[in-house]
């Protein structure tokens, strides 16, 4: 190794953790017991506790999908996790109000700055529970609901009851199944017809707890004409044993609305990172998922668009980087329900020392449907001659006037752009975070400024002793 | 100057430090001190600047960040360029060069034609201010205004303080950049040595004439090309 | 009606073939072979029944109606020796072409190859392990001189009678330097038999050896193929498989190429005319086991009425293979609305010296290019027949040998025009 101390010391602006004390804890391991518990924090209502039951049911019968996924799933012992665990406290609006050792960690993360800077609204979860939950004045009066699962479901049933659990159902996965029996915390979102936000709304998903699972649940409810982003990012400390992180987001773009959903995945490297997202899209709907994958130990995140409308679009835009130890499993999936549906795939990775990135894709257009398009292109940076890249994609098509592309490529920094790049006088370590940089740069640009910038950093820490 | 496969690019290589060369015999000094199994990144902050015959595509790097980067190279700490002073620089010499400013903002040499990569070259040239340039085949793929501005900014550079071997098949190039010297190189050797005018009987006499009149040739070393 | 093994004299009880007791009665009835052969027999068998046991969801089926495959519906083994017929262009003893029955007497221990390689293994484990138990027929090649393009060995598969299955186990290897032309022909003799061949092949290329082969598949619209083989790449040999899939109701396909040794290259290219009900379920394995190693895949599938492609490949790099030039590319053209075309192309990069790519497309014809046809006075089906016919050139260039590539082209238009 060149030098890893930059690296470690950025490790570091996540890797630390305040004792805390929760009034609310089910306890170590998953039983009928825990579920019941969880509910009744909650103050939930049965046709919730009977979706909770179900789902926990479901997710004892699935088997782990080892048939196809890697077998380090295997080494997640779900007795040994901690699913609930709260302070006990209403979130937040101002951050004077929030207890102590919680503030000091969002400060920390800088998390408070960034919403005085360009936000239109934050929430900030720890562990299981929002601590910290505040949107713009005037957004509240157009009508935008921006709340947390319990709340959405509590007070605006009207609202969000119609849609939960439809875009992914409870029996999708078997980590869906498990977020759907033990699920507390993510947003609620709703916009209102018409409604554009011109600044995105921004989750932050903070683990502080050992052997801690987070189960967080989003919703996301775009009426017609509308237009919404969102963003998400989240740390954890490094503890010696690792870290359930399963969530399940469910988006849904009415007509002609549009929805961009921005995740910055920074999990240590001890986080399993199972993640369900999904999206309906209706009529001219919009959907894009663009997404970034530095952190974790695994990561199984597959997002995708159920095309529902006519002219409907979805995208998916995804950067991974896989380093020594990580494993990072992403794509897309593309479900063509009506005429004249396109989407669109872009997946970069880039696979330092042992690392190794796979995509996984599906792309299923039905007979009966005209005029629908998709196009995936998946590039694979290899940077060490250990490290290791997948590619496999799914394609489905019926009917004569439907199209389908997919490429993918494999490379690797040649010898002779480091020259080049040498000859100029840059280092070596530089010249090959430069071209990496340049690999990514395209994808990197569709992040909002402020997460493009981080994002250019992580990579240049991720680079650093991986050549020599 | 020399005919094909006789080790012009290979030599200019091997002095940049090249990783795929290994020496085996001879010396390269830079200023008198030796610079052989130097990084090719110590050799150019050293300031010996290679224009390349095939000049790599790099996607995604912009030029400006590229040139900026090797130009902070050579600056000791947090003493790094002002963004202001050097986009003033880089667009003055850009405008010399009959460069498009709207280039800078596009990827290092990526789907650049022939003449867009070798303008890019002595673009680099000029802003990283080497004291020593070899510029490898520069003139190839040119048609006449790129060969003419491109030397234009060749010429510029020329003065007491810095030394350029220009290697070429062609006579054509040395009507525009006017040599203090030509050597000509035959199977790894410099065989000739002599003024402009001897790219001129080259030219007109081809390489065969050298092999035959130089049977017995007086290899030299690189050390002593021009300074002109 | 029950199968008969020819060298027997007693009748075979009335146990389906893929009953034990079926089984046990065969292996008694063959008793004589060598002890080898036996052994392995009862391997197959035995791996056969226990595959069977297990009921997983299998990935290498993805895709596959994989019922259509079912060997439920056959009743009993073809009659021996009418399944296969071979034909040698050359004289030359030094090209050893035989019939797997007659050398199982004659030479058994020139068969070993046949215990030793191992088949493709890509899904279809119950042919491949009872082609293994049963296979009295087949061919076997060993070469040690080259032969001519323009005398090519032609081997003929015959398409069983419905509700019966033949068994073919191949052997081809050749020596070092040795190229060999061989022409493999899959044959209905009426377009009322409708039984299924299961046709296993294995292949072992010496040092700078040259396999050019060419496969033209013409079986019944009721007949079922289940072809697997697997391709052992010595150093700086090459392998050239080209494949016609013209006729038959399904065709299962698997094909391994294993790039053993530095300097080997591999180059298969496929066509499928579907037709009505017409599937191909394609899996495809390159395996990079060496550095300084090319290969290069490509599958096209014209598809019309209801008919069904699934095309799943891999590319699979192994660590220690550097320097590696790996491509697969699978192409679709579907013609009608109910036409289906899945494609799994799939890549696992474990070295970092590659090049390395797969694409997949899956489009109609485009509409501009048909007006441009039609606009000249061609018919719209002519010109429908013209641009397929275009869309498929690609293989068939890839066909180095020009008699080959002759021979090729004038299947491909006969089946269009007929």
């Amino acid at each position: 190794m060149v030098s890893s101390t930059q690296l470690e010391v950025d490790r570091e602006k996540g890797n630390f953790h305040y004792d805390t004390e929760y009034a609310f804890d089910a306890g170590i391991g998953l039983s009928e017991d825990v579920v019941r518990y969880i509910s009744n924090v909650k103050e939930e209502d049965s046709w919730l506790l009977d979706f909770r039951l179900k789902a926990l049911q479901s997710f004892c019968k699935k088997p782990l999908p080892t048939h196809w996924a890697t077998k380090d799933l295997e080494n997640i012992n779900f007795d040994a996790i901690r699913y609930y665990l709260a302070k006990g406290q209403q979130p937040s609006r101002t951050w004077e109000e929030v207890p102590d050792e919680i503030k000091q960690t969002f400060e920390r993360l800088g998390i408070p700055e960034q919403e005085r800077k360009f936000l239109a609204g934050v929430e900030a979860q720890f562990d299981s529970e929002a601590a910290y939950s505040r949107m713009k004045e005037d957004l509240e009066k157009q009508g935008v609901l921006f709340v947390g699962s319990t709340q959405g479901l509590k007070e605006y049933p009207e609202v969000f009851k119609k849609w939960f659990g439809k875009v992914i159902p409870i029996s999708d996965n078997k980590f869906s199944a498990l977020n759907g029996a033990v699920f507390s915390g993510g947003s609620f979102i709703y916009v209102p017809p018409g409604v554009k936000l011109a600044q995105p709304l921004q989750a932050y998903f903070r683990i502080n707890a050992e052997n801690f699972g987070q189960f967080e649940r989003t919703l996301i409810i775009a009426d017609e004409g509308s237009e919404v982003m969102y963003m998400e990012g989240c740390t954890a400390p490094k503890f010696e044993t690792s870290t359930l992180h399963s969530a399940v987001v469910e988006l849904v773009a009415l007509k002609g609305a549009k929805i961009q959903y921005v995740t910055v995945q920074n999990w240590s490297n001890n986080v399993f990172n199972l993640v369900t997202k999904r999206a309906f899209a209706e009529e001219e709907a919009e959907v894009r998922w663009i997404d970034c994958n530095i952190g974790s130990r695994l990561t199984m995140k597959y997002p995708g668009v159920v095309l529902r409308g006519r002219k409907a679009r979805g995208e998916v835009v995804s950067i991974a980087l896989a380093n020594d130890g990580q494993h990072q499993d992403t794509g897309a999936k593309m479900v063509h329900a009506a005429d004249e549906t396109t989407s669109n795939v872009v997946s970069k990775s880039i696979s330092i020392g042992r690392g190794r990135a796979s995509y996984r894709g599906l792309v299923q257009i039905p007979g009966h449907l005209r005029g629908c398009k998709n196009n995936t292109e998946c590039d694979a940076l290899l940077i060490n001659s250990n490290s290791q890249t997948d590619t496999y994609p799914a394609i489905s098509v019926q009917g004569d006037d439907n199209s389908v592309q997919h490429e993918a490529s494999v490379s690797k920094v040649s010898a002779e752009q480091i020259f080049y790049m040498q000859q100029r006088g840059l280092g070596e370590a530089e010249a090959m975070s430069l071209c990496v940089n340049g690999f990514v740069n395209d994808l990197i640009r569709e992040f909002p400024m402020e997460y493009s910038v981080e994002l250019k950093r992580l990579i240049d820490l991720e680079m650093e002793g991986s050549v020599g | 100057m020399g005919p094909n496969g006789s080790g012009k690019s290979t030599l200019a290589k091997v002095m940049a430090g090249h990783p795929d060369y290994e020496v085996t015999a001879g010396a390269v000094t830079l200023d008198g001190h030796s610079i052989l199994g130097l990084e090719p990144d110590e050799i150019s902050r050293l300031g010996l600047f290679l224009a390349f015959q095939y000049p790599m595509e790099v996607p995604g790097v912009s030029i400006a960040n590229f040139i900026r980067a090797a130009r902070n190279s050579r600056l000791e700490g947090e003493d790094k360029v002002n963004a202001v002073d050097f986009y003033k620089e880089l667009y003055a010499q850009m405008d010399e060069l009959g460069m498009d400013r709207k280039f800078t903002a596009r990827s290092l040499n990526d789907g650049f034609s022939g003449g867009e990569k070798k303008r890019c070259e002595i673009l680099q040239m000029s802003m990283l201010n080497p004291k020593y340039c070899i510029l490898d085949e520069t003139d190839s793929g040119l048609d006449i205004d790129a060969l003419r501005v491109v030397s234009e900014g060749v010429n510029k550079m020329r003065g007491s303080q810095r030394g350029i071997l220009v290697i070429t098949h062609y006579q054509r190039l040395l009507e525009y950049i006017v040599p203090d010297f030509v050597h000509v190189m035959v199977d790894g050797k410099i065989v000739r040595t002599g003024g402009k005018e001897l790219a001129v009987e080259l030219e007109e006499r081809g390489y065969d004439w050298i092999r035959q009149t130089c049977l017995a040739p007086e290899p030299q070393t690189i050390t002593s090309t021009s300074n002109g | 009606m029950v199968g008969l093994a020819k060298s027997s004299t007693l009748p075979m009880p009335s146990f389906q073939f893929h009953q034990p007791e079926f089984f046990s009665r065969f292996s008694e009835l063959r008793s004589w072979e060598p002890g080898w052969l036996v052994d392995f027999r009862k391997d197959c068998w035995e791996a056969y029944a226990r595959s069977t046991a297990q009921k997983s969801k299998d990935e290498r089926w993805r895709f596959s109606p994989r019922s259509r495959f079912s060997m439920n519906r056959l009743e009993s083994l073809a009659e021996n020796g009418e399944s296969l017929s071979v034909e040698s262009g050359s004289s030359d003893p030094s090209i050893a072409l035989s019939l797997l029955d007659r050398l199982i007497l004659d030479e058994p221990h020139s068969l070993v190859e046949l215990a030793k390689i191992e088949g493709p293994c890509l899904g279809a484990d119950d042919f491949q392990n009872l082609t293994g138990a049963y296979a009295e027929s087949g061919y076997v090649v060993r070469a040690k001189e080259s032969n001519q393009a323009g005398n090519p060995i032609v081997i003929e598969h015959h398409e069983p009678a419905s509700s019966k299955i033949a068994f073919h186990h191949n052997l081809i290897v050749l020596e070092d330097n040795v190229e060999l032309f061989l022409i493999e022909k899959f044959v209905s003799s009426s377009n009322r038999l409708g039984g299924t061949l299961s046709n296993l092949l294995k292949v072992r290329l010496g040092s700078g050896a040259r396999l050019h082969r060419l496969v033209l598949q013409n079986f019944s619209d009721q007949g079922t193929l289940v072809e697997m083989e697997n391709f052992e790449i010595g150093k700086d040999a090459s392998l050239h498989s080209a494949n016609l899939h013209l006729g038959g109701a399904q065709t299962r396909v698997e094909s391994k190429g294993v790039l053993r040794e530095p300097g080997s290259h591999f180059a298969y290219g496929s066509v499928f005319v579907g037709k009505n009900e017409g599937l191909l379920d394609q899996r495809t394995l390159q395996v990079h086991a060496a550095p300084h190693c090319t290969s290069d895949l490509l599958c096209k599938n014209v598809l019309r009425n209801h008919s069904k492609s699934v095309f799943s490949g891999l590319i699979k790099v192994e660590e220690k293979a550097q320097f590696t030039d790996a491509y697969q590319t699978n192409r679709n053209l579907l013609l009608d609305p109910e036409a289906k075309a899945d494609s799994l192309p799939g890549l696992e990069i474990l070295a970092n010296e590659v090049k390395c790519s797969h694409g997949a497309t899956t489009s109609r014809i485009n509409p501009q290019e048909l007006f441009y046809l039609q606009s000249r006075g061609l018919p719209q089906s002519l010109s429908q027949q013209l641009i397929a016919l275009g869309f498929m050139q690609e293989v068939l260039d890839g066909i180095a040998n020009e008699e080959l590539r002759a021979l090729a082209r004038s299947e491909l238009d006969k089946s269009f025009t007929s």
